[in-house]
């Protein structure tokens, strides 16, 4: 599955390019989240606004990468659509996430990265 | 002969199979009339209820010559009539799991639960759920409400 990372100063983003995470990606989510958050230490954001369905085990997997993060870093979520917003609601998710709405509103949460631009 | 607002489909037992069906599905509810939030509802609680299929019910050695999944689902007023039906095993002691959510500390992160969540969603979005087994058969029917 396509997945992205970008350090963006104190915080760094991977992006999903996929519309589902399902029972038939959710291992590869975990590996290729694993495979490219490895080398940094910062927090991470999760950009899901391409998702437009995440079922139980692409949940399961989206967890088992906060769990990668360790307890000391924090997975944030930014862009969810309604679908995947509903699973994270009933599921009471937000309490473990910090969730924004797009991903420019979870960069903006970690202040300007440089005062001199 | 399919009436309209019914849309049935039968399907393999896999999940590339389940995904492509439930992109069907949501586009035949589209064009049937079915707004957004209904059709989320359906695609949440069929996805669980189809990889609980998958993965249980046509699980271990068992040679199965149906390998399939049959829905049936009937766009209304009220919402959606669901009848979903496969060949594998029953359900373990005869009836559907009575699951909670898994419980959630945030404090424990090494704990958080990564799976739990099918049933618990399917009981949350679906109402008269009812299972029965027949003539070898898993028949699942649940109606899903047009969300407030």
């Amino acid at each position: 599955m396509k997945m992205s990372f970008e350090p963006r100063g104190e915080i760094g983003v991977v992006r999903v390019e996929e519309a589902r995470i399902d029972a038939s990606v959710a291992i590869e989510f975990k590996d290729q989240f694993k495979d490219l958050t490895d080398g940094s230490e910062t927090n991470v954001v999760l950009d899901l606004s391409a998702v437009d369905f995440l079922d139980s085990s692409g949940l399961g997997a989206v967890v088992a990468a906060r769990k990668l993060l360790g307890a000391g870093r924090v997975l944030e979520l930014a862009g969810l659509t309604p679908a995947v917003g509903k699973v994270m609601t009933l599921t009471r998710m937000e309490s473990i996430f910090p969730i924004h709405a797009d991903l420019e509103a979870a960069l903006a949460a970690y202040g300007p990265r440089d005062p001199s631009v | 002969m399919t009436q309209p607002g019914t849309i049935k489909e039968r399907f393999p037992a896999t999940a590339a199979d389940v995904r492509h069906a439930l992109i069907r599905t949501d586009a035949a509810l589209d064009a049937g009339g079915a707004a957004e939030p209904l059709r989320i509802r359906a695609e949440i609680a069929l996805g669980e209820i189809f990889n609980n299929i998958v993965e249980h019910a046509y699980d271990g050695a068992e040679a199965v010559h149906q390998r399939d999944i049959l829905i049936c689902l009937t766009l209304q007023a009220s919402g959606i009539d669901c009848d979903v039906r496969d060949w594998g095993k029953p359900m373990p002691d005869g009836g559907l799991p009575a699951r909670p959510y898994p419980p959630i500390d945030a404090g424990d992160v090494p704990g958080l639960p990564e799976g739990g969540f099918g049933w618990a969603l399917v009981r949350d979005l679906a109402d008269d759920l009812c299972y029965r087994r027949e003539d070898g058969q898993n028949i699942l029917q649940f109606h899903l409400s047009q969300p407030d």
